[in-house]
Parts: structure tokens; sequence; C-alpha cells
């Protein structure tokens, strides 16, 4: 059977090499594809230790690989989970495959002085398509 | 309006009735595309030369032991942060490790 697919070689490359790190595309490899991405706020109680966890449905059926930021509402940083942060005060974010249709993203402060009130807290996710039990390579 | 783009299966399957789990490239998925990479070797803050808060990865490399961990370790007493905002990727490093940031194109802030 005869090669197919596509092969585009970096900006930064002049001939074309064997490696597939000269690629910026290369076909003979699964990409990483993006099923689904969002942003969400959760509210930390001010004043008191809180936790808000949040659950994710993406529907695929297996645990895909993702990944999830969370931005720290005082300096506007963003850090990538699993994390423990401290700006002013201790965010924490903790992820996780519920299940095979759900992840779940954990977010929490850990002492009662902070935060003072209640405070919005950004996160983003990507969950992507890859990779699948058994989907690479058997 | 009919649809277009680029579409290639995976070895043995049709492209026309493959599942998307079964596809090694779609570009009615979004990809994840690199926009530079940024090494610190002490803590400190570096531009990233974006409007907006680029997502990223990274992973921390213990310079004694060669060994390269993802993300935060404090369990192994690697301790390395690294944030970004709309301007600036900041990292906080411990002695004896190096961090290696992957900023991607994709916007944290949508």
């Amino acid at each position: 059977m005869s090669e197919w697919g596509i092969q585009a070689l970096r900006g930064d490359k002049t001939s074309p090499g064997t490696a597939v790190k000269d690629f910026s595309i290369d076909t003979r490899y699964n990409t990483l594809k993006i099923a689904l991405e969002g942003t969400g706020t959760v509210t930390l109680t001010g004043g008191s230790v809180s936790q808000v966890d949040t659950q994710v449905t993406h529907s695929l059926g297996y645990k895909p690989f993702f990944t999830v930021k969370v931005e720290h509402p005082d300096n506007s940083r963003w850090s990538m989970a699993p994390f423990k942060y401290t700006s002013t005060w201790e965010l924490n974010c903790g992820v996780n495959h519920q299940d095979s249709d759900t992840i779940e993203i954990q977010i929490y402060d850990s002492v009662s002085s902070f935060p003072v009130v209640d405070t919005d807290v950004s996160y983003k996710y990507v969950i992507y398509i890859d990779p699948r039990k058994d989907a690479w390579f058997e | 309006m009919s649809k277009y783009g680029i579409k290639i299966s995976r070895p043995g399957y049709d492209v026309d009735s493959a599942t998307d789990d079964n596809l090694i490239y779609s570009s009615e998925f979004n990809t994840p595309k690199i926009f530079r990479r940024i090494k610190f070797t002490s803590s400190g803050s570096q531009a990233h030369g974006l409007t907006y808060p680029p997502d990223f990865d990274y992973y921390v490399k213990n310079t004694t032991s060669g060994r390269t961990r993802r993300g935060q370790n404090y369990y192994f007493g690697w301790p390395a942060t690294v944030q970004v905002d709309s301007t600036n990727v900041y990292a906080t490093v411990s002695s004896g490790v190096e961090i290696y940031v992957t900023l991607f194109t994709n916007p944290l802030n949508e």
C-alpha cells in the first residue's frame, strides 16, 4: 500500500528531514483534536473555607486527555491544574475524570480568612478527542 | 453552503464513515498550536508577546537527576510554579531545577 497523508515542513527548516519533529503537521501520527472547550466562573465564599466542584459533561464515553487553567482573581494570573498558588491568599485546583462522560474541576481556598468577601474565580477547560483506549496504536 | 476542509482517517478506516476518534486529522476541530517555548533557570518573568493570556503547559527538570515532571510537584520536593497573564509568563524556580514552558496560541480568557 502506498504512503498517503500530509506532511508540512516547519518554517524554520530548509530541507526535508526524516524526523517527525521537523514537520509542523505529519499525518503519519495522530493529532490532538479539541472536542470541547469552555470557560466558567465559580464563587468562593468569603470568610470561610470553601470548595466548589464543577462537572463538565463531554459524553465521549471514554476518559480523554484534558487540561484546566484557573485565574487567581487577585492578580489575573492563570495556573495549570492541579495546583496550589498563593497571591494574597491560597487558591487550589484539583481535577479528575468523574466517569467516562464527565470531568470534574475542584476549586477551593484553604483558610477561613480569605477570600474576605465572596469572590468569583474563572476557569477554562479543554477536552480533547484523544486518546481513546485502543485507538492508537494497537 | 457545502462543507469543506481536510479530513484524514487512520489506516484501515474509511474517511467518509470514520468516527472522530479514528481520524488522524480533521480541520473541523481546533488543534493546539505551539506559539513558543520559554526556559526558566531562575525565578522571574518573561514577556510572551501575545495580547491575551495564552494556554500553556510546563515541565520541571531536576538538573541533578535529569528527570522531568509535569506541572507542580510539591510532593516530590521540586517546588516550581508557572502562571501567565495577558503580558508575561511568571515562574518560581527553586534551586536545582529548570522549567520549560510551552505556550499555545489558544487564549485562556475566551
